[in-house]
C-alpha cells in the first residue's frame, strides 16, 4: 500500500514536471508581448535556481526521474517529436525549432573538439560554410540529390579541417586558434571575391530538401492533421541530431571520450596522458576531423533548407557564438551545450524588439556566466560509461 | 639482500643541456628486477630532468638507455610507457575533475582494444572490457587502501592529498609495467604520511609486485631509510655515489651538497 502510494506520487510528479515544461517552453514561444515575455523568462530562471538550491524540491524529483527513467526520456522525446502538431498554426517557429536543431549538431561538434579534447575551434562557421557551400555547388552545378549532398558536405569540412590541423599539430592550443580565426576570415574573403562561388551573391536556387521524389515542399497530412511544410525539415534534421547526439553520447561515454579529456589541458593533462600512453597528436586530430564532420553537415542542411548561401551567413562573428554555447552550456556536457545551442537560436528571435541591443545582452549574460556559474548552465557529470550508478559506490556492475 | 640480479634497466652517459646549464651530466646507472633504488640529491640536482629523459619527455644530448636489451633512446613518451616505464609525477598531474576510476583508466588505455564500431555500434565488447577494467581497478586501490574502492565513481578532487598520490601510483601500475618512475611522492605531505606512504610502496612491491623496479626520488634522504635496496645520489647533474644506503650516506661529497661545507 506505502508502495503503491509513492509509486503513484512520484509519476504524478514526474508528469507535472514534463507537462509543465513543456506548457512553459510552448507559451514561451507563443507569446509576443515583451512584458510578459520577461515575465515568463524570469519564471524560467526562479523554477531553476529553485530546483537546484532547493533540497526539498531537487531530491524527490531526481528520485522519481530516476524511477521513472525510461517513462521521463521516453515523454520528452515524444513532446519533441510532437512540437510541430502543438505549433502547426505558426509554421515560423517550425523553421525557428529546426534551426535550433542545427545549431544542436553543430555545437556537439564543436564540443567535442573543444569540450572532450580540449581543441580551440574559432573557425567553425567556416567549417559550417565548407558544408554550405559543397552542398551549394554539387547541388548547382552538378545536380547531385540533397541527402548524398549532407555526406559530401560533411567529408569535404572533415578534409579541409585535417588539411589545416597537420601543420599545426605539434603546437595546438593558441596557434591552432590562431589559425582558425585566420582561416574563418580567409574563408570570407575568398567567397566574396571568387567568382566561381558566386562571388557577395554567393549561391543561389539551391534545390530544396528532397527524399527520392518526396518534396519538401509539401504539407504533411497526418491523422487528421495539416503539418506545415516545414515540418519535413524539422523531422528530418531531428531524425540526423538524434542519430549524431546518439552517436556523441556514446563517444562520451567510451574509452574514446576518456582518451580526449586526458589531455584537454582544461580537464585533464597532455604531458601526463603522453607518459600515461597517449598518442596526443592523433587522437587530437580525430576529435577536430569528427568535430568538423558535425558542423560540416549542418552546413549542408542549413543550404538545402534556405535554398541560398552567401559569405553574410559565414563570419567570425558566427564562430564566436557557436563556440560561446559550449562555454554557456558547460563544456563537455552535452546536455548542457545542446541546452544552450537551442537558447541562442530563439532568445534573439523571441527578443526581437531588443535587437539591437542583444549582443549588448548576450554579452552580460555570458559574463555573468563565467563570473557565477562557471561549470556552465548544466554541468558535465561524472562518466558511468552507461552503467547506472548511484554516486560514490563502485561494485562491478551487475549483469 | 636476496634478490636475483638480472638487468633490468641500464642507461649510459646520460646527458641534457638546457643553453648553458648541465642539468644532466653523463649519468651512468643500471637497475636490476625488483630493485627499489633510491634517487637522492639536493633541489636542483637534476632528478625530475633525469625521469624526464628517461620517459622520452626531453631526448638526451648524449647518451643513451635502455630496458633489458632494447634500447629506448629516442622514442616519444606514449611509445616508451608500452615498452614498459612508467612514471609518476613530483606535482600531481591527476585529472581532479575525473572520476577516481577514469584517472585510473586513463592508466590502462593502452589495454583496450574496443574502436569506433564497438563504441558506436555493438557496445558488447566494450562493456566487457569496462567489467575487467573496473575489476582490475579495484584490484590496484585494494591493494593500497581499502576504503578507496568505494570512491571510484567520485571525482578525484574529493579524496585527500595521500589517496591522491596512491591513485596516482595505481595509475602508473596499472598496466603492470617493468619500470616504475616515482618523482617525490612524499611531496607535499607530513612527514609521517611520508613514512605510511613509503611504507606502503615497500609492502605492495613485495606482495603483489615482486618483479617490478622502482627508481623512487626523495630529497629527505630519512625518508627511503629501509626501503631501498641500493641509493643513487646526484649534484649538479652529475652522479656523485651509488650504494647501499649506509655507504651513501656516509658519503663525504653528499654530505656536503646537502649541509654545505
Ligand atoms: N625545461 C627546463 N628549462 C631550463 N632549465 C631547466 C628545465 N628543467 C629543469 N631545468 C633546470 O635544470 C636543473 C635541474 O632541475 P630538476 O628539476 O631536474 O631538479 P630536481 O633535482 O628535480 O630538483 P627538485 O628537488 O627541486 O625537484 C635546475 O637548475 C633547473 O632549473
Ligand atoms: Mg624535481
Amino acid at each position: 500500500m506505502k508502495e503503491l502510494k509513492s509509486f503513484l506520487r512520484d509519476f504524478c510528479l514526474i508528469l507535472f514536471c514534463i507537462l509543465a515544461s513543456c506548457v512553459a517552453f510552448v507559451a514561451f514561444l507563443r507569446i509576443t508581448n515583451l512584458l510578459a515575455l520577461l515575465g515568463i523568462i524570469l519564471a524560467i530562471v526562479a523554477a531553476i535556481y529553485l530546483f537546484n538550491r532547493v533540497e526539498g524540491i531537487k531530491t524527490p524529483i531526481a528520485r522519481a526521474f530516476e524511477r521513472f527513467r525510461k517513462f521521463s526520456y521516453g515523454s520528452i522525446i515524444a513532446i519533441i517529436i510532437l512540437l510541430p502538431f502543438i505549433l502547426r498554426s505558426s509554421p515560423y517557429w517550425i523553421f525557428i525549432l529546426t534551426l535550433a536543431v542545427l545549431w544542436i549538431i553543430v555545437v556537439l561538434g564543436i564540443n567535442i573538439q573543444f569540450g572532450s579534447a580540449g581543441i580551440i575551434n574559432l573557425g567553425a562557421a567556416a567549417f559550417y560554410g565548407v558544408g554550405a557551400y559543397t552542398a551549394g555547388m554539387f547541388a548547382t552545378k552538378l545536380g547531385l540529390p540533397p541527402l548524398l549532398n549532407l555526406l559530401l558536405g560533411a567529408v569535404m569540412a572533415m578534409v579541409v579541417g585535417s588539411i589545416l590541423f597537420i601543420p599545426v599539430l605539434k603546437t595546438r592550443s593558441y596557434y591552432l586558434a590562431l589559425v582558425t580565426i585566420a582561416f574563418v576570415m580567409a574563408f570570407h574573403t575568398l567567397l566574396n571575391n571568387a567568382e566561381w562561388l558566386g562571388g557577395a551573391q554567393g549561391i543561389v536556387g539551391i534545390p530544396l530538401m528532397s527524399i527520392g521524389n518526396y518534396s519538401f515542399l509539401q504539407e504533411i497530412n497526418i491523422l487528421g492533421f495539416k503539418l506545415p511544410s516545414q515540418s519535413n525539415f524539422y523531422y528530418l534534421a531531428l531524425a540526423l541530431g538524434g542519430l549524431l547526439t546518439f552517436g556523441a553520447v556514446r563517444l562520451w561515454n567510451s574509452w574514446i571520450g576518456l582518451t580526449w579529456n586526458s589531455f584537454n589541458e582544461d580537464t585533464g593533462d597532455e604531458l601526463s596522458a603522453q607518459c600515461m600512453g597517449v598518442a596526443v597528436n592523433k587522437w587530437s586530430m580525430l576529435a577536430f576531423t569528427i568535430g568538423n564532420f558535425y558542423i560540416g553537415l549542418a552546413g549542408a542542411f542549413y543550404a538545402h533548407m534556405t535554398t541560398y548561401i552567401a559569405p553574410p551567413d559565414i563570419t567570425f562573428y558566427l564562430s564566436l557564438l557557436f563556440l560561446s554555447a559550449v562555454i554557456l552550456g558547460g563544456v563537455d556536457s552535452i546536455l548542457g551545450v545542446s541546452t544552450a545551442a537551442v537558447l541562442l537560436v530563439i532568445m534573439p528571435e523571441k527578443l526581437r524588439a531588443l535587437q539591437q541591443y542583444w549582443v549588448i545582452i548576450f554579452g552580460i549574460i555570458l559574463v555573468l556566466m563565467l563570473i557565477l556559474r562557471r561549470e556552465g548552465l548544466i554541468p558535465a557529470k561524472v562518466r558511468t560509461y552507461g552503467l547506472r550508478i548511484s554516486r560514490a559506490t563502485a561494485n562491478p556492475p551487475e549483469k | 639482500m636476496t634478490r636475483n640480479s638480472s638487468e633490468l634497466f641500464n642507461c649510459e652517459r646520460l646527458t641534457k643541456d638546457f643553453g648553458g646549464l648541465r642539468a644532466v651530466d653523463r649519468v651512468d646507472f643500471e637497475v636490476s628486477e625488483g630493485q627499489i633504488v633510491g634517487l637522492i640529491g639536493p633541489n636542483g640536482a637534476g632528478k625530475t630532468t633525469l625521469f624526464n629523459l628517461i620517459t622520452g619527455v626531453y631526448q638526451p644530448n648524449e647518451g643513451r638507455f635502455g630496458l633489458r636489451e632494447e634500447d629506448l633512446t629516442g622514442l616519444m613518451p606514449h611509445q616508451i610507457k608500452k615498452k614498459g616505464i612508467s612514471r609518476t609525477f613530483q606535482q600531481s598531474r591527476l585529472v581532479l575533475g575525473l572520476s577516481v576510476y577514469d584517472n585510473l583508466f586513463v592508466g590502462m588505455l593502452e589495454t583496450f582494444h574496443s574502436g569506433f564500431f564497438d563504441t558506436l555500434i555493438r557496445r558488447s565488447r566494450f562493456k566487457k572490457e569496462l567489467t575487467t577494467a573496473i575489476e582490475r581497478a579495484n584490484q590496484l586501490l585494494k591493494q593500497f587502501n581499502e576504503e578507496l574502492v568505494e570512491k571510484g565513481f567520485a571525482p578525484a578532487s574529493e579524496i585527500s592529498q595521500i589517496d591522491r598520490r596512491r591513485l596516482e601510483i595505481c595509475r602508473a601500475l596499472a598496466t603492470e609495467p617493468a619500470l616504475l618512475l616515482l618523482d617525490e611522492p612524499s611531496a607535499g605531505m607530513t612527514p609521517e604520511e611520508s613514512i605510511e606512504l613509503m611504507s606502503d610502496i615497500r609492502r605492495v612491491q613485495e606482495n603483489y609486485y615482486p618483479r617490478l623496479s622502482i627508481i623512487l626520488v626523495e630529497h629527505d634522504m630519512m625518508v627511503i631509510e629501509g626501503i631501498t635496496d641500493k641509493v643513487i645520489a646526484l649534484n649538479y647533474g652529475k652522479k656523485i655515489a651509488e650504494g647501499t644506503f649506509e655507504e651513501v650516506t656516509r658519503n663525504e661529497e653528499l654530505r656536503e651538497a646537502y649541509l654545505g661545507k
